[in-house]
């Protein structure tokens, strides 16, 4: 029975192919704005989400705050943290990290200190103003997730009790026009360079260090003593231990600090994600909110094919009743007409849908490269792909048929309830 | 045995204006029989047609149908009544026209839950004993009234029905398609016995019939009151 219909009903749309086709096309135009915008935005779901796995929820990154950006970040909420975030790096200033060694949730921590430092070598002319980044011992070990891309094409990394060497990024090496064991002056101290990073082709991490390309990394302690002021830092990076609270230990460093009268401003991995996740569902709900009006203008007009038919089928649904059918057969030829109408849409749609936010992520993800400043920059480009699900896939197909059945069941059931002699009368 | 009593049926054209189809109507049909019901336009006929045909029910009254009372069943069981028990053939002989012949012919047996096979095989059968078979893919339009009718009358038997209704079947119809098409319906009354019921006000149709009926004004009246008019 199911296959005769089927079959019937194929045989009906087939013989009004162009209003069949147009009809389609309404239901695809909805379907493949859902499944497009859904699989984009839940694509940026998974990829800010990898990338803050990556990184690892149980660290902290610290910054020192004057109190008036203390005052806004709390103010603010979560929100306050991610303008802090995006706004790039403040000046390096004092905070004595060696408190943190007496809490006991703290597993590790490291820190970086950025001053901009008159550069010059013997083979460059001029000189150069750069940022010079200055990293504690082992901190790109201990936080090789955030420091990707940290490699090394050439010489050594640095080891304890090291001062006056340098890394460079592979760019500022070619421009200084030196190579591993070469002298380069900073201000007028000779640093020795010790080793060259492999270049990176890109730096999707949005939680990372930004600008390797162009750095210059010497230990800690050679910035203090070239700029004075020990203890000073840009940024702070602190691994708590398994099973601690993040958030609460993130606020019990915060307080830490401030009463000892250097104010830091705190976030944690966590805290960014649910901020740039939150963002992100908005976007998706309104979207899908769009994309949902389409198919309720698609489904009118699944409605608007159905009932035409039956109108101009009148006669036929007589003979149909004449020679047997129940009401219900009628019903469901029709039904099958109208889900049929759907589920095709549904297909077509879902391939349309795939296709247009495979080339629309591919535009988008450049759009969304954010912050991208060289040096110790946390917010980095995002690349993402636009994610499938299979139940996206499955539910959409679902959702299709069961739109075109729906917005097929009054047409139907009018047919269905046609009275035989009169549906025979009707020319 | 078909026997109604007492029939009434009263169309509403509007809000006000009733007509009066039939009021009344007495009537018994023996199995086998070849009946003929004669009338002029108007005087119920057709209505008398739908009743016995499962194809609207009576205001009032009885129509058994041997055991079964027909005149207050579900519209599920008057459908089934039709598929199984009562075959139709029509002035404007009623063909899907998006089907081929073989698939209008196939229709009725779908409804009845006939396999697809069996469907095909039957189908085209009937529609050679007709003599059809060659056009069995063709589409109504492309067929001449004669043959049309002819597929009508086989996709009428395909359920094997007990009584074949007829509404005005040559009405269409040159006197040759004519004649053919009653011969039909004469040979399957003598080799199945089935009842056969002609609506006609052809005298030359109602002359294959046993017996006819006058129906006048919406009553069994005789030939006279229709001469009278």
């Amino acid at each position: 029975m199911f296959m005769d219909n089927l079959r019937l009903a194929m045989h009906n749309l087939l013989h009004r192919q162009l209003r069949s086709w147009l009809t389609i096309l309404g239901i695809v135009i909805g379907v493949a704005s859902v499944v497009a915008l859904l699989s984009i935005s839940s694509g940026m779901q998974r990829s800010v989400k990898e990338q803050f796995e990556t990184i690892g929820y149980n660290t902290i990154i610290l910054a020192p705050s004057s109190e008036e950006d203390q005052g806004l970040q709390d103010a603010q909420g979560g929100m306050g943290a991610l303008r802090w975030m995006f706004a790039g790096n403040e000046e390096p200033a004092e905070v004595d990290l060696s408190i943190l060694d007496k809490l006991p949730q703290v597993e590790t921590y490291g820190q970086t200190r950025v001053n901009t430092g008159m550069v010059t070598s013997a083979q460059m002319q001029g000189t150069g103003f750069l940022r010079i980044t200055g990293l504690s011992d082992k901190v790109t070990e201990k936080f090789a997730n955030y420091f990707q891309g940290f490699t090394l094409a050439q010489g050594r990394n640095f080891a304890p009790g090291d001062e006056d060497v340098i890394i460079l990024g592979e760019l500022v090496a070619a421009d200084l026009g030196v190579r591993v064991g070469d002298p380069v002056k900073i201000e007028t101290t000779d640093f020795e360079v010790i080793g060259i990073l492999t270049s990176v082709e890109s730096n999707a991490g949005m939680l990372s260090f930004r600008g390797l390309d162009t750095g210059l990394f010497v230990p800690i302690k050679a910035l203090e003593s070239l700029y004075g002021e020990k203890n000073t830092i840009t940024q702070a990076l602190i691994k708590v231990t398994d099973g601690t609270d993040v958030a609460k230990a993130s606020q019990a460093i915060k307080d830490l600090f401030s009463q000892l009268g250097t104010p830091v401003a705190t976030v944690t991995a966590e805290e960014i994600s649910q901020q740039v996740m939150g963002v992100i569902s908005g976007i998706q709900m309104v979207l899908t909110a769009i994309a949902a009006i389409a198919l309720v203008v698609g489904a009118i007009g699944v409605m608007n094919t159905m009932y035409t038919s039956v109108l101009e089928r009148t006669h036929d649904i007589g003979i149909m009743k004449a020679v047997g059918a129940k009401d219900s057969h009628v019903l469901r030829l029709f039904l099958m007409e109208s889900g049929l109408l759907g589920i095709v849409g549904g297909a077509v749609g879902v391939l349309i849908g795939v296709g247009v936010s495979s080339v629309a992520s591919m535009m988008l993800g450049g759009a969304f490269t954010m912050g991208g400043a060289a040096g110790a920059g946390a917010v980095g480009g995002m690349t993402f792909s636009p994610y499938f699900s299979p139940w996206l896939i499955i539910g959409t197909l679902v959702l299709s048929f069961a739109v075109g059945a729906f917005a097929g069941a009054l047409p139907a059931r009018r047919a269905a309830k046609l009275k035989p002699v009169e549906a025979l009368r009707y020319e | 045995m078909i026997k109604l009593k007492n029939v009434v049926k009263t169309y509403r054209m509007g809000k006000s204006v009733e007509v009066h189809a039939l009021r009344g109507v007495a009537l018994e049909i023996q199995d086998g029989e070849i009946v003929a019901i004669m009338g002029p336009s108007g005087s119920g006929k057709s209505t008398l047609m739908h009743l016995l045909g499962g194809l609207d029910q009576p205001d009032e009254g009885s129509l058994a149908f041997n055991d079964q009372d027909i005149s207050n069943q579900s519209r599920t069981a008057l459908a089934e009544f039709r598929g199984k028990r009562v075959g139709f053939v029509f002035q404007s002989y009623n063909l899907i026209p998006t089907l081929t012949a073989i698939e209008n012919v196939e229709l009725p047996m779908i409804y009845q839950g006939v396999l697809r096979k069996e469907r095909l095989n039957k189908a085209q059968q009937l529609l050679e004993q007709v003599e059809m078979g060659d056009r069995a893919h063709h589409r109504p339009t492309e067929l001449s009234g004669g043959e049309q009718q002819r597929v009508a009358l086989a996709r009428a038997l395909v359920n094997d029905p007990e009584i074949l209704l007829a509404d005005e079947p040559t009405g269409n119809l040159d006197s040759k398609s004519g004649r053919q098409i009653m011969e039909y319906l004469k040979k399957l009354n003598e080799e199945r016995g089935m009842t056969v019921i002609l609506v006609t006000h052809d005298p030359a149709t109602a002359r294959y019939a046993q017996r006819t009926i006058h129906i006048f004004d919406g009553k069994i009246g005789t030939a006279a009151d229709w001469e009278e008019e």
